[in-house]
């Protein structure tokens, strides 16, 4: 209980901390933000901010892993549903004017 | 800062720590997905200030603009090679150039930024490259349409501003065969081109699409439809780079980036299915109106008027993607009628 204590107490030192440097207007690449993970009862949400907080590498792979893989999921169910319109997806004539 | 009372319209982001109103982000995901696809760029430009009135954190928007532009991009992408608009091979040799050129324009900045007030003089210069590339957009309309009348008519319609014809002349090796934009040039040309336009989107601190698609329209030579296409290809790649960037640093809001990306997966349909039924010069046109606002959006943040810079841009992104809906829902419907007049099971008197 003590170390949760001295954990969230850490935390909350630090959001001050990066709270006062935007309000001193410092530059954003200077400034360290950490997730509050106190408030996250979603595992999932609570690991992309705990990822976020011990590893940035691991975050970064993640981000543009996710990003990759969502945006070709998305693009692909798109297209199959764009497909199900019967509008020819396949040939377009270049008319320039 | 809540809109409205219902709290499920609200998500609270991880990283920043904020509750932000989700459909307002998958709004700004379908409009910018439905401009992207059209016009053939990222759209940062667009993103930031809608970020901003949904709240989001400054240290946040960009990166988070920019993981979204890679996966609004991806989705774009995909369905304009379908159509054969995406020229990889060219896509690829601009890459070099871009890369090059971004990392060549941040020195030139960080250069400024030690002399001071470096700020002021980016904005003055975005906004005179963006007058100059609608007052080309304008002049090539112009320029075309005249041709039109003259009736100097080639294969893909009339042409107005040519210069790439000129640049074509160079023979320096080695030459190339673009098969899919259908020319043949110096690789230098290219290379040299997207060197120009990464300096000045690295100077200018933007992704680039605003500057390229135009570069390789008036410049490079490539129709209209293939330059959209092309440009998409290398902001998905450059998008990538940047939001892997971006995250090394911590400023990614990525549940954000999700949300965003189930509104621009529609949008990037949207947006890219309507080329279909643009011509080259009604993309231009639009982008060259798109070019205008963006350019008063600057003017106006240089004068300190924020709140006008912002709705101007929302104005725009509204009568754009309006306009984008247009286009599609005409094609399509005139799609369907000619489809159906060639069916034989609904031609009166066929057995």
């Amino acid at each position: 209980m003590k170390s949760l204590n001295l954990t969230i107490g850490v935390i909350a030192l630090q959001t001050f901390a990066c709270i006062s440097a935007w309000a001193g207007g410092e530059k954003a690449s200077e400034i360290v933000v950490v997730a509050d993970t106190r408030v996250l009862s979603n595992p999932l949400m609570r690991y992309i901010a705990d990822t976020y907080n011990t590893n940035l590498w691991l975050f970064a792979v993640w981000s543009v892993v996710l990003t990759a893989l969502f945006g070709a999921l998305l693009g692909l169910l798109m297209d199959w549903l764009m497909n199900k319109t019967g509008l020819d997806l396949n040939s377009r004539k270049i008319i320039e004017h | 800062m809540e809109f409205f009372g219902s709290a499920w319209l609200y998500l609270h982001m991880p990283i920043a720590g904020v509750k932000i109103f989700w459909p307002g982000l998958v709004l700004i995901g379908f409009s910018v997905g439905t401009i992207g696809g059209f016009f053939g760029m990222g759209g940062a430009w667009m993103v930031t200030p809608g970020l901003n009135i949904l709240g989001f954190p400054m240290a946040f928007a960009i990166g988070t603009d920019m993981a979204h532009i890679a996966g609004k991009s991806m989705i774009s992408t995909m369905r304009h090679s379908k159509f054969g608009n995406v020229d990889y091979k060219l896509g690829l040799v601009m890459l070099v150039g871009t890369m090059a050129g971004i990392e060549f324009g941040a020195q030139i900045v960080m250069y400024l930024e030690r002399l001071g007030n470096v700020d002021s003089i980016v904005r003055w210069v975005y906004a005179a490259f963006l007058a100059l590339i609608a007052w080309m957009v304008f002049y090539d309309y112009v320029k075309a349409t005249r041709q039109r009348k003259a009736g100097l008519v080639g294969e893909h319609g009339a042409k107005g501003i040519t210069w790439y014809a000129a640049l074509h002349r160079i023979k320096i090796p080695p030459m190339v065969n673009f098969r899919v934009a259908g020319f043949t040039c110096s690789v230098w040309l290219p290379i040299g081109v997207s060197f120009i336009t990464g300096l000045l989107a690295g100077f200018l601190g933007i992704g680039g699409g605003l500057l390229r698609m135009p570069a390789l329209v008036y410049l490079i030579g490539c129709p209209t439809h293939i330059a959209v296409g092309t440009d998409l290809f290398e902001v998905m790649i450059s998008g990538l780079y940047g939001a892997f960037t971006y995250s090394l640093k911590g400023r990614i809001e990525i549940v954000a980036v999700f949300v965003m990306l189930t509104g621009a997966a529609v949008g990037a349909q949207i947006g890219t299915v309507a080329t279909k039924y643009a011509q080259g010069y009604g993309i231009r046109l639009a982008f060259g109106f798109a070019v205008v606002c963006c350019m008063f959006s600057v003017i106006l943040k240089e004068f300190r008027y924020d709140l006008a810079a912002a709705v101007l841009i929302l104005t725009t992104i509204g009568v754009i993607c309006l306009y984008i809906i247009k286009i599609l829902w005409k094609g399509a419907v005139e799609e369907f009628r000619s489809k159906r007049s060639l069916d034989p099971r609904r031609m009166p008197g066929t057995i």
